[in-house]
C-alpha cells in the first residue's frame, strides 16, 4: 500500500468540510479523485499533504504512519511524493532550470552541478519542455508551466503524484498530452498518482479506481468501470455531465399563461 | 390591471413599465398582455422572473396573455437563480472588535517569536541538526536588504544631521557654546537619530519589499510547492533575510551615524569655524564604546522587529493580489510603530 487514509477529517475554522474519508491507494494505481465544485477534494489533497491541518484521522503514508494533523510529513515521505499544483506554482524569480533543479539542490546537494543540469535537461525533454529550459515562469503559457511543474516534480524520481485539476485551464489537446505524460511516466517510474479532474476523456483514458466524494463523505471507492455504470443518481448525474442544481425542480417559475 | 406588452421586452422597454407593474402587484392582479410580443431578451426574462416572484410574495397573481407558443415554452423551461443567503460574518460591536484586534495583535506578536526562536535556532544550534536546509541564501539578501539600501540611508541622514546642527548651532552660538555641538550631534546621532532613522527608511524599504514577496509566493502557492519538496519555508525564506538584516542594520545604523556626525563637523567648521580636529575632539569625548554598543544592540532588535514583522505579515497574507496590498501596508505602520515603541522602551532602560 502507498497511501492509506483512515477516518479523515478536515475544515477550516468552524467549517467542517470533510467528515471521514477513508481510502486506500496501491502500487502504481492511479486514483482519480471526483466531486462537485467545493466538495472538498483540494481540501483532502492538501490534508494529505499536511499542508492544511486536519481535525482527526490516520494517515499510512510510504509506509509511514501519521496521525493527520498532528505528526508532521517527514521529509523522508516529502522527497518521495511530487506534487502539480493547479497554477503550476513554480517560483517566480526563478528560471524554469532552476525550479527543477531547486528539490536536487536542497535534498541531494553532493550532486556535481554539470550531473544536475543533465538532470534537469532529462527531465525538461520527458515533458517536452527544453526550449523553455532558460526562461521565466512568467514567459510561460499555463500549459507549459503545468508541464515544467510536472518536471519539477518528478526530478527526485517521487514514488507518488499528486495531481490537483492538471489539465483545468488547457486546450483538449495539450490535456489529452498531459494524460499521455501521466500514464508514461506511471510506466517508467512505477508511479501511484492521485488526480483531481473533471474531464471525462481524462478520467476514462486514465483512471484505474475512482473516489467521489459528496456533502464530506465517500459516496463511492470502486473501479472505473463500475463507477461508470453505477447506479447511485449523483454520479450518473455527474457523469452525464449535467450540474445537479440546474435540473432542480424548486426552483420552477409558474407563470400564468391564458 | 392589464399592461399591454411591446414587440419586444428588452433592457430598453422593461423599465417603462417594471416599476408599476411592481406597485400594481401589492394590490392588484396584473395582467401583461403579449400578443404583439416577438422577442425577449434577458432583461426582459429577468423581468417577469422577478415580477412572478413578487405576486408569490404578495399573493396576487400574475397573468401573461396571450403570449406567443414559441416564447411560452421558452419561459416555460426557466429557472429561478436562488441568491444564497449572505453569510453571518457577525456585526461587532466596540468591546467585541477591540476585543478581536488585540487578539490578532496577540497571535501575530506569537508567530513573530516563533519565527525569532526559530530563526535563532538555525542559527546557532540548529548547524548541525540533521534537518539543517543548506541554504546559500544570506549573501544574496545581504546584497538586496542591506547594500542596496546604503545610498538612501546615507541621503537621508546626512540630510537630517546637517539640519540638526545647523539649527544646534545658531542657538549654542547665542550662548557663546559652539564647541558643544560635537557632542550634541555625536551624542544624538548615536543614541537615537542613527538608529532610529535607519530602522525607519529600511522598514519603508527593505521591510516592504520582504513581505511583498513572501505575500505574493504563499498567494501563488509558491510556498506549498516548497513544502511538498520537503524545502521548510522558514529556513528557506526566513532565514537568509533574518541573518541579513542582523547583519545589515547595525552596521547600516553605525556607518549612518558615522555620517550624521560629518554632516555636524561640515557646520562646526563653516559656520562656527572650530576646527574638524577640534571638533573630533570633542566628538571623541562624548561618543565613548559603552554608547556605540548600546548603538549597535538597539539597531540589531530593530533590525528583528522590521524582519520578523515583514515575515510574520507576508506568511499570513490571505487572498489574492490585494492582499498582498495590504499585508504590505500593514507591515510598514506595524514595523514603524513596533521600533517607535521599542525605542520609547530602550530610553528607559539605557539613558
Ligand atoms: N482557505 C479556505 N478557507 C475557508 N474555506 C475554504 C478554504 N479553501 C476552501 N474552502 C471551502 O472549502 C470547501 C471545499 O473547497 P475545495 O476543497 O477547494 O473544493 P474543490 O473540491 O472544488 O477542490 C469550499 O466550500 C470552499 O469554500
Ligand atoms: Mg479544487
Amino acid at each position: 500500500m502507498i497511501l492509506s487514509v483512515r477516518d479523515l477529517k478536515a475544515g477550516y475554522g468552524k467549517k467542517i468540510i470533510l467528515e471521514s474519508i477513508s481510502f486506500d491507494v496501491q502500487p502504481e494505481e492511479i486514483r482519480v479523485i471526483l466531486g462537485g465544485s467545493g466538495s472538498g477534494k483540494s481540501t483532502l489533497l492538501n490534508n494529505i499533504l499536511g499542508l492544511e491541518r486536519a481535525r482527526a484521522g490516520e494517515i499510512k503514508f510510504l509506509g509511514v504512519k501519521l496521525r493527520a494533523g498532528i505528526d508532521p510529513v517527514p521529509n523522508s515521505v516529502r522527497v518521495k511524493t511530487g506534487v502539480l499544483f493547479q497554477g503550476g506554482a513554480l517560483l517566480s524569480s526563478y528560471t524554469v532550470s532552476q525550479n527543477i533543479a531547486l528539490p536536487l539542490s536542497i535534498h541531494r546537494p553532493e550532486l556535481p552541478a554539470p550531473v544536475v543540469q543533465e538532470m534537469v535537461a532529462e527531465a525538461l525533454n520527458k515533458v517536452n519542455m527544453l526550449h523553455a529550459f532558460h526562461k521565466l515562469p512568467s514567459e510561460l503559457s499555463g500549459g507549459m508551466k503545468k508541464r515544467a511543474a510536472l518536471a519539477r516534480a518528478i526530478i527526485l524520481e517521487p514514488q507518488i503524484l499528486f495531481c490537483d485539476e492538471p489539465s483545468a485551464g488547457l486546450d483538449p489537446i495539450t490535456a489529452r498530452s498531459l494524460d499521455d505524460l501521466l500514464l508514461e511516466l506511471r510506466e517508467t517510474l512505477h508511479l501511484s498518482v492521485i488526480i483531481v479532474t473533471h474531464e471525462l476523456e481524462s478520467i476514462k483514458a486514465i483512471g484505474d479506481k475512482i473516489l467521489f466524494l459528496s456533502s464530506g463523505k465517500v459516496l463511492l471507492d470502486d473501479t472505473l468501470e463500475n463507477a461508470l455504470h453505477s447506479a447511485v443518481p449523483e454520479i450518473s448525474d455527474f457523469f452525464k455531465r449535467i450540474a445537479p442544481k440546474e435540473n432542480d425542480e424548486k426552483n420552477n417559475v409558474n407563470f400564468n399563461f391564458r | 390591471m392589464e399592461i399591454k406588452l411591446p414587440q419586444s421586452l428588452d433592457s430598453q422597454t422593461v423599465p417603462l413599465f417594471e416599476r408599476s407593474v411592481r406597485q400594481a402587484l401589492k394590490r392588484e392582479q396584473v395582467v401583461l398582455e403579449g400578443s404583439a410580443l416577438t422577442s425577449i431578451d434577458s432583461a426582459g426574462r429577468a423581468f417577469l422572473m422577478e415580477a412572478s416572484g413578487y405576486a408569490e410574495k404578495s399573493g396576487q397573481t400574475l397573468i401573461l396573455q396571450s403570449f406567443p407558443e414559441k416564447l411560452k415554452q421558452e419561459l416555460s423551461s426557466l429557472r429561478r437563480a436562488e441568491i444564497p443567503e449572505k453569510e453571518n460574518t457577525g456585526h461587532q460591536n466596540l468591546p467585541e472588535s477591540l476585543g478581536a484586534f488585540a487578539f490578532d495583535v496577540f497571535s501575530d506578536v506569537k508567530t513573530m517569536f516563533y519565527f525569532l526562536s526559530e530563526s535563532i535556532y538555525w542559527s546557532t544550534f540548529g548547524r548541525v541538526d540533521k534537518n539543517r536546509l543548506r541554504q546559500k541564501g544570506t549573501a544574496l539578501q545581504l546584497l538586496r536588504l542591506g547594500s542596496d539600501a546604503t545610498g538612501i540611508v546615507f541621503i537621508l541622514i546626512f540630510l537630517i544631521g546637517f539640519t540638526l546642527s545647523l539649527q544646534s548651532a545658531m542657538q549654542l552660538e547665542l550662548f557663546g557654546a559652539g564647541i558643544y555641538l560635537a557632542a550634541g550631534v555625536g551624542f544624538s546621532m548615536f543614541a537615537e537619530i542613527g538608529p532610529l532613522l535607519t530602522a525607519i527608511i529600511l522598514a519603508g524599504r527593505s521591510g516592504s519589499s520582504i513581505t511583498a514577496e513572501i505575500a505574493s509566493m504563499v498567494v501563488a502557492e509558491e510556498v506549498k510547492a516548497l513544502r511538498t519538496m520537503g524545502i521548510n519555508p522558514i529556513q528557506y525564506l526566513i532565514l537568509p533575510r533574518f541573518q541579513a538584516m542582523s547583519i545589515a542594520v547595525p552596521l547600516l545604523t553605525f556607518a549612518a551615524s558615522v555620517m550624521g556626525c560629518f554632516a555636524g563637523l561640515l557646520v562646526a567648521f563653516f559656520y562656527l569655524e572650530i576646527s574638524p580636529v577640534v571638533f573630533l575632539e570633542n566628538l571623541q569625548k562624548a561618543v565613548n564604546l559603552p554608547l556605540i554598543l548600546k548603538c549597535l544592540f538597539k539597531s540589531l532588535v530593530f533590525g528583528w522587529i522590521i524582519t520578523l514583522v515583514a515575515c510574520q505579515k507576508g506568511f499570513t497574507v490571505r487572498g489574492g493580489a490585494d492582499a498582498v496590498g495590504s499585508a504590505t501596508t500593514s507591515c510598514v505602520v506595524f514595523s514603524i510603530s513596533g521600533i517607535i515603541l521599542a525605542d520609547a522602551l530602550f530610553s528607559f532602560v539605557f539613558y
